[in-house]
Parts: structure tokens; sequence; C-alpha cells
């Protein structure tokens, strides 16, 4: 009976795939205030990484991109998740968060295309005055 | 020797070293066609529910139908020539692009004959589901008032615990018909059951254990299946080598056809 699993050359990993997931991870780190670039580079750099080993274990290449990968998703996960936070939370932050929510309908209304070339509203004249700290106004 | 699901794992990954390339373009072809035949097929339904009583709209609907059968078919066929390819991988020998299209030249009809058989065993057991649900769902409506949803949701629990063993005695059939052209579509469903018999829980957490990879591909928009997909069709690949090369004491293995 032939043994399937003869397999010889294959039982060292592949340099190339550890070498670019770790060419992803760093991209993933580079972009990690975006997190909707980040966050799927470091998964596809950790699957990359990881796959790399073939029979044996992890090169230091792809251990690296696995740290790497593995910090950017940790990080920009918590940081969108603290500027979501700080959205619902600081009033400053909502009230020019809803101002750029309604200019964003507007443009993308159906009932109305001469909105789009409407301009954002200026601060000083338009828009509501928004409290600051010290009594300042914005 | 039966291996255990991390040794078979590692075996796929060895076998995959340095052939990504070739498994994931294969991979990319194969959902391109069958998105390119399904997409304009997509346009025969109709957009709302109101016009389904006009003669065009029913129409419509059953060249839908009859197109997605087809196309299921068509689907299948390509598949069986993916799982070639990683056979065909996994045993050293040349492989290609080309493999893909292997199941429309080597006996196409017993592809659709196997995927028929499936289908129809599955049928047979969905039908006692559905029956099941109804009656469930039915009692919960009338006891204690709950919503309709409650049928939908039993027919799925119920037919997930029964049909996931059941699909698990078949799911080696398209190996069986890459290694053994010279089975019929019933011999080789018979040996796939045969072969699974005792192996369905050991195969079922093998499948589990890539919920972790899943993630990651979630994570990853979908982009990490490209090597993810390769990389659990060569486990189960390795899976049935593992069982076809292990010592066999039944007399329906002894049949010359499944030693050549």
């Amino acid at each position: 009976m032939n043994d399937f699993y003869d397999n010889g050359n294959a039982q060292e990993g592949s340099v190339k795939m550890a070498t670019a997931a770790l060419i992803v991870g760093i991209a993933a780190v580079l972009f990690f205030r975006i997190f909707y670039l980040s966050i799927p580079m470091a998964a596809i750099s950790i699957i990359l990484a990881l796959l790399s080993r073939g029979g044996c274990v992890v090169s230091l290449r792809g251990k690296l991109a696995i740290i790497i990968s593995s910090a950017t998703i940790i990080f920009s996960a918590s940081s969108t998740a603290y500027t979501i936070y700080q959205i619902y939370h600081d009033p400053v932050l909502r009230q020019q968060f809803e101002m750029y929510m309604e200019y964003f309908e507007r443009l993308y209304s159906e009932d109305d295309d001469s909105s789009i070339w409407e301009p954002l509203p200026r601060q000083e004249e338009d828009a509501p005055v928004l409290p600051v700290e010290g009594g300042e106004q914005i | 020797m039966i291996y255990d699901n991390r040794e078979l794992k590692k075996r796929a990954r060895q076998k995959l070293v340095g052939r990504y390339g070739i498994t994931a373009g294969t991979l990319l072809l194969c959902n391109l066609i069958i998105t390119i035949l399904f997409e304009p097929i997509q346009s025969m339904i109709p957009g709302n529910l109101s016009s389904l009583r006009r003669a065009s709209s029913l129409f419509s609907i059953a060249a839908y139908l009859v197109c997605s059968i087809i196309i299921v078919f068509l689907g299948n066929i390509l598949l069986s020539g993916y799982r070639y390819l990683h056979m065909n991988i996994a045993r050293e020998r040349s492989c290609s692009v080309s493999n893909l299209f292997y199941g429309f030249n080597h006996q196409p009809d017993k592809v659709i004959l196997l995927i028929l058989r499936v289908l129809l065993i599955n049928l047979l057991y969905m039908l006692p589901c559905l029956f099941i649900s109804y009656v469930v769902g039915s009692l919960f409506y009338t006891l204690l008032g709950t919503s309709i949803e409650i049928f939908f949701i039993t027919a799925v629990i119920i037919a997930a615990i029964v049909l996931i063993p059941v699909n698990l005695r078949y799911v080696l059939i398209f190996n069986l018909w890459a290694d053994y052209p010279d089975l019929t579509a019933r011999e080789m469903t018979q040996k796939s059951r045969e072969m699974m018999q005792g192996n369905r829980t050991r195969y079922f957490l093998l499948t589990l254990s890539f919920i972790g990879w899943y993630l990651l591909a979630l994570l990853s928009l979908g982009i990490g299946l490209i090597w993810i997909q390769p990389y659990v069709m060569m486990t189960c690949t390795q899976f049935y080598l593992d069982l076809n090369e292990s010592p066999r004491d039944t007399a329906y293995w002894s049949d010359e056809r499944y030693n050549g």
C-alpha cells in the first residue's frame, strides 16, 4: 500500500507567505486609525502567517506578523470603540457629528438634486454655537 | 492508519505550501464562473410579490427555478473538479487550473446523479421534519399564542439536528468519484456511507475546528477565504485519504475495483 503521506520536501514552511504576512501586517499598522482597512489587513496577515508554517512551527517573520497584526486589531478596535463612545457622550462632538450626518443626508437625498452643491454650513454663520470649556466659542 | 485531526490539518498545510497560487486562483475562477452564470438569471425574478399573480411573472419564476437548478448542477460539477485538483495535490500528481473542468469531460452525468441522490435523501428526511415543525409550531400557536415564526425556527432546528448527521454520510462522494470512476453513483453513496461509519463525529469535529479560521475570514471581510477554503478542502481530502488508505476488513472493500 502506498503511503500517501510520503511528502519529502514539504516539511518547511513558506518564506514568501511569511514575508507577505509581515508586509500586510506593517501596512495594517500604518492604517491603524482607519479600522475598515487595518482590521481586514491584520486578519489577512494573521491568516497568511499561520498558513505559512506548513508542517512545522511558525517562522520568526510569521510570529512577528502575528504579534503586530493582533496588536493592530486590538488597538484599532479599541480606538474606534473609544471614538464612538466619545461621539455619543461628548455633546460638542455629537453636535458636529449630527451636522455632518445631516449634510450627507442632504447630499445623497433623491428629492432635491440641487442640494448636492450646497456647501457645508460655515461654523460661525449657520451652525449652532458650540460651547467649549473655558466659556469661549468655537 | 487513522490520524487525529491536528495531524490531518498539519499534513494539509504541508501539502499546500507553495501551491496556494493554483488553489486560490482556481477557487476564484470557480466563483467567477458561478457568479457570471448566476447574475443574468437574477433579473428573471419579479421585484415585488404583487406582480406574482401575472402569468408573465409566474413564467419568469418557473424559468428562474429551472435556471437555478441547472446552475446548481453546473456549480457542483465545477466543485467536483476543484476537489479533483486537491486530490492531485495531495497525491503529488501534476495539477493545473484545467482540473476545475475535469468533471465536464469525465462522467458529468455521474456527478449529476450523485447530487440528485443526495438531494433526494435530504428531501426524504426533510418531509417528516417539516411535518413535525408544523405540529410543534401549531401547538405553540394554539397553546401559547406565539407567532407563526416559531414554525420556521423549529423547522431550522429540527432540520439541523436531522440533516447534519445524514449529510455527513455523503461527504466523501466526490472524492470517491475522482478515485473510482468505474463505480456507479449508487455504489459511491453506499461506499461513502460505509467509510463514514464511526467517523462522522470525527469529521464533524474536524469541520468545527475551523471556526477560528472562519472568524478570521469574517474579520478580513471574506478576503481570507481565498486561502482558508483550499486549506479546509485539503484537510477534508486528507481525511478521505486517511480513511481510504486505512486497512479495511469488510467484504465490501475486497472488490477488485476498489483496489485497482
